[in-house]
């Protein structure tokens, strides 16, 4: 009995300490757009861990791509009004008052970047994407990446 | 068959201590030699307030000794090499066996293959036309300098 009390407290700091690493995002608001929406129809959802991605190495990419649902749009517009409280808004678009697209750089966690990118399309289909980075390269460098593809 | 004891301190070496220790003037070794006469099983009544008033100073001493508990190195290290190895096991398995998959349309997709295309995909979408292109804007020092050119003609 001992022994288990002495292990114990060990092994809850160890998974204290080391799981803010492996679920930063569980603390976010938009987590609970993967968790609602991720395995409906009309719904693609991708979660890679420490994959090469183009040339960019992630701890964590996880995006959400949903077509033709506005509730999901409202819904993910909220989760990031409150995740955006402390985060740094890099880019922003807004299309008749309603926030089209924008990119959030989180505060770090450890050693990784975060990012929240988010963009709804009215072009051939009203799509929105969502993503969210981490990663020990740089926000700023990833959010380059981005931007070249164009 | 009768077990006679054999006092450490003679009797009257014993009176000369108990006379000492109430005039304050006993040594710690003579208080020692004292207390162990007087903790002998068979001694005559006469000794019998003495030994009260030398048990009871015994006892409150030891209540009051205060008790530091080392935790001993081994089980420390023990717990510390655990540890260690706890966060490598769960580092290099994180490492080593990334868990990448897709859902499209509910079903569910393994293939890193099919799963990084996918996520290109996303990354795509991102960069449509009429994002970058706002984005673009907002960068554009031309435009500011246009806008600022209204005010320097005046």
């Amino acid at each position: 009995m001992k022994s288990i009390k002495t292990y114990f407290v060990p092994i809850l700091i160890l998974f204290l300490a080391v799981s803010p690493s492996l679920y930063a995002q569980k603390d976010l608001q938009i987590n609970k757009v993967f968790e609602q929406y991720g395995e409906k129809k009309g719904v693609t959802m991708v979660d890679m861990t420490n994959e090469m991605l183009d040339g960019y190495d992630f701890s964590l990419f996880k995006s959400i791509t949903i077509k033709n649902n506005p509730s999901a749009a409202d819904f993910i517009r909220k989760c990031l009004e409150k995740d955006q409280e402390g985060a740094r808004k890099v880019k922003q678009v807004m299309a008749n008052g309603v926030l089209t697209s924008v990119y959030l750089q989180l505060p770090r966690k450890g050693q990784l970047y975060r990012l929240i990118l988010f963009n709804q399309s009215f072009q051939q289909e009203n799509k929105i994407t969502l993503i969210y980075i981490e990663s020990k390269n740089d926000s700023e460098n990833i959010l380059k990446l981005i931007l070249k593809k164009k | 068959m009768k077990i006679r004891y054999k006092h450490s301190l003679s009797f009257e070496k014993a009176d000369e201590l108990i006379e000492k220790y109430y005039d304050g003037l006993t040594t710690v070794a003579e208080e020692k030699e004292l207390g162990s006469f007087l903790s002998q099983p068979n001694l005559p009544e006469q000794y019998k307030v003495e030994r009260d008033i030398l048990g009871f100073f015994e006892e409150k001493k030891k209540k009051h000794k205060p008790t530091v508990q080392l935790i001993p190195f081994e089980r420390w290290s023990s717990v510390a090499a655990v540890l260690i190895v706890g966060v490598f096991c769960i580092k290099f398995y994180m490492t080593a066996y990334p868990t990448n998959f897709a859902y499209v349309d509910g079903e569910k997709i393994t293939d890193v293959g099919k799963v990084k295309q996918n996520a290109l995909a996303s990354l795509n979408d991102l960069s449509s036309d009429e994002v970058a292109d706002g984005l673009n804007s907002l960068n554009d020092s031309e435009l500011i300098d246009q806008q600022l050119s209204v005010f320097t003609n005046n």
